[in-house]
């Protein structure tokens, strides 16, 4: 009996250590967002970092995007093949992908692998610039980082991912079109037609605003993360996995209440 | 020169995890002068130096700088107060994303304080006042610690800053170099008429530089004067200047 006492209370000991921890990591996250938020009112952006920005995280981030973006395309067609086969629906694949990949899929799989690249990159990289005393020595110069060092960041991430999403919808409809084609006997044609008579701009611009979205949690919780690093080169490597799993997470529950807000 | 100390810190404890690095350090750097801040690792001298640019702020007790009570300021007031203050890094600190011309230039750039012209003029001049011609390409990576040393130290002074905080400014180099960086370090304090502290471990080095020397001892400040009083100091102190080690029972 005194044992199991002692287990229950370990366990609610754990569960506890637990909340705080993630109270913590809230109350962190809060506060970063307030002085971005700040930050935001007086805009202090550094010319060259913003276009060193920009270009690693979008020019970089094309081809990963570019491929995912082409698979998941192709992967929707054939999950909506087999019924549209079966029923003989060959008019309807068009808004079938069209529907799914551009408010769904595109902006899901888009935002998770740019977290897994361009998140986890930028808190490496603060991370690291911490720990080697470099954003130290900025605050000794008088620069402050979040004008610095995070705003560029953050603003190539919601910039890069909304055109990353256009540039990954073609893509998609790119995969979409060859697999219909080659693999579920499609004609191109009759996709084409189906997609631009039932697929509007509403739902391109659904997923624009997910990817935006998106791109702005990735670039606070991963800039976040990056500026509080504490314990060297363990402390980055800690850092880098718990953005990437706050990054995901955090797109999943944005991605539940944007679907529900957005319709 | 005037006696009215440009840093003071008073009654200045800190520490980290529940762990007391410094205890009550009072502790003031008058103006023009160059004190020599001396102590076994981990005494926490660079802890000091952090403290007096406002990058960490004390549990207990207060810093001025030039009269401004700094950790009472708020991260964008202590800007202004930072941009008075060169300091070197023990790891240079250097952005290793930046070329050497971009790293001297940054402080210059980023803060407005020269017309893009006379930027790399500057830059240029600079890196040839600390021997370094012709580096403004490469990246930090590919220069020597000596090398990243002057950069840091030109980095650190490009914007002629009145007060020089340097953190082991020749940690690991040869004696010719540790000599030519020290060299430097007092032509461009001149140069600025600038106050400097200066923490390291080439006591000989120190007592041909320094005004007055302060030695830390697991947090806690055991000296402050000259070097003559050393010599006739703590033994602790003493032992210190003479290399001996500060092992148990030891003052």
């Amino acid at each position: 009996m005194k044992a199991l006492t002692s287990a229950a209370a370990t366990l609610l000991d754990r569960i506890g250590a637990w909340f705080l921890r993630l109270a913590e990591v809230v109350g962190e996250l809060s506060l970063f967002t307030g002085q971005v938020a700040r930050a935001l009112l007086r805009p202090r952006l550094d010319r060259f970092e913003t276009w060193r920005a920009l270009y690693r995280v979008g020019v970089r981030s094309l081809p990963i995007v570019a491929v995912t973006a082409f698979f998941a395309g192709a992967i929707t067609v054939l999950q909506v093949g087999t019924y549209v086969v079966k029923l003989r629906a060959y008019e309807v694949v068009g808004w079938g992908f069209g529907f799914s990949v551009f408010r769904e899929i595109g902006p899901l799989l888009i935002g998770l692998m740019f977290s897994g690249r361009v998140g986890a990159n930028a808190t490496a990289e603060l991370g690291t610039m911490v720990v080697t005393e470099q954003v130290d020595a900025l605050r000794a110069l008088a620069i402050d980082p979040i004008d610095y060092l995070v705003m560029p960041r953050i603003l190539s991430q919601v910039l890069m991912m909304g055109l990353l999403f256009g540039l990954g919808s073609l893509f998609a409809l790119i995969g979409g079109i060859g697999t219909a084609w080659a693999l579920v006997k499609v004609d191109p044609w009759v996709f084409w037609n189906s997609f631009v008579e039932y697929v509007n701009v509403a739902d391109f611009l659904n997923g624009l605003i997910k990817a935006t979205s998106f791109g702005l949690l990735i670039g606070v919780v991963s800039c976040a993360f990056g500026l509080s690093v504490r314990g060297g080169a363990p402390g980055v490597g800690r850092a880098v996995n718990a953005c990437v799993v706050a990054s995901a997470v955090g797109i999943f529950v944005f991605d539940y209440f944007l679907t529900y807000l957005l319709g | 020169m005037s006696t009215e100390p440009l840093i003071r810190l008073e009654g200045v404890s800190k520490a980290f995890n529940g762990v007391p690095v410094l205890h009550n350090i009072t502790l003031s750097v008058a103006r023009g002068a160059t004190l020599g801040l001396i102590g076994a690792g981990g005494a926490g001298k660079s802890l000091i130096l952090k403290l007096m640019c406002g990058l960490i702020d004390p549990d207990q007790g207060e810093v001025f700088v030039d009269g401004v009570h700094i950790n009472r300021l708020a991260e964008p007031a202590r800007m202004a107060v930072r941009g008075r203050i060169g300091m070197i890094f023990q790891n240079y600190a250097l952005f290793d994303y930046l070329s050497v011309a971009e790293n001297i230039a940054f402080p210059l750039r980023r803060l407005g304080r020269a017309a893009p012209v006379d930027l790399m003029a500057r830059v240029t001049r600079r890196l040839a006042q600390v021997h370094l011609p012709g580096i403004d390409h490469k990246l930090p990576s590919e220069l020597s610690g000596g090398m990243k040393k002057r950069v840091c130290l030109a980095r650190a002074t490009i914007h002629d800053p009145p007060i020089m905080l340097c953190d082991d400014p020749t940690a690991g180099l040869d004696p010719v170099t540790t000599n030519r960086i020290f060299a430097l370090l007092m032509q461009l304090k001149a140069e600025n008429h600038a106050t400097a502290l200066i923490v390291s471990h080439e006591v000989d080095a120190l007592r041909g530089i320094c005004d007055r020397f302060a030695m830390l001892d697991h947090g806690r400040l055991i000296f402050e004067g000259t070097a003559a009083e050393a010599a006739a100091g703590p033994p602790a102190v003493r032992r210190f200047l003479l290399g001996e080690a500060l092992g148990e029972g030891a003052e």
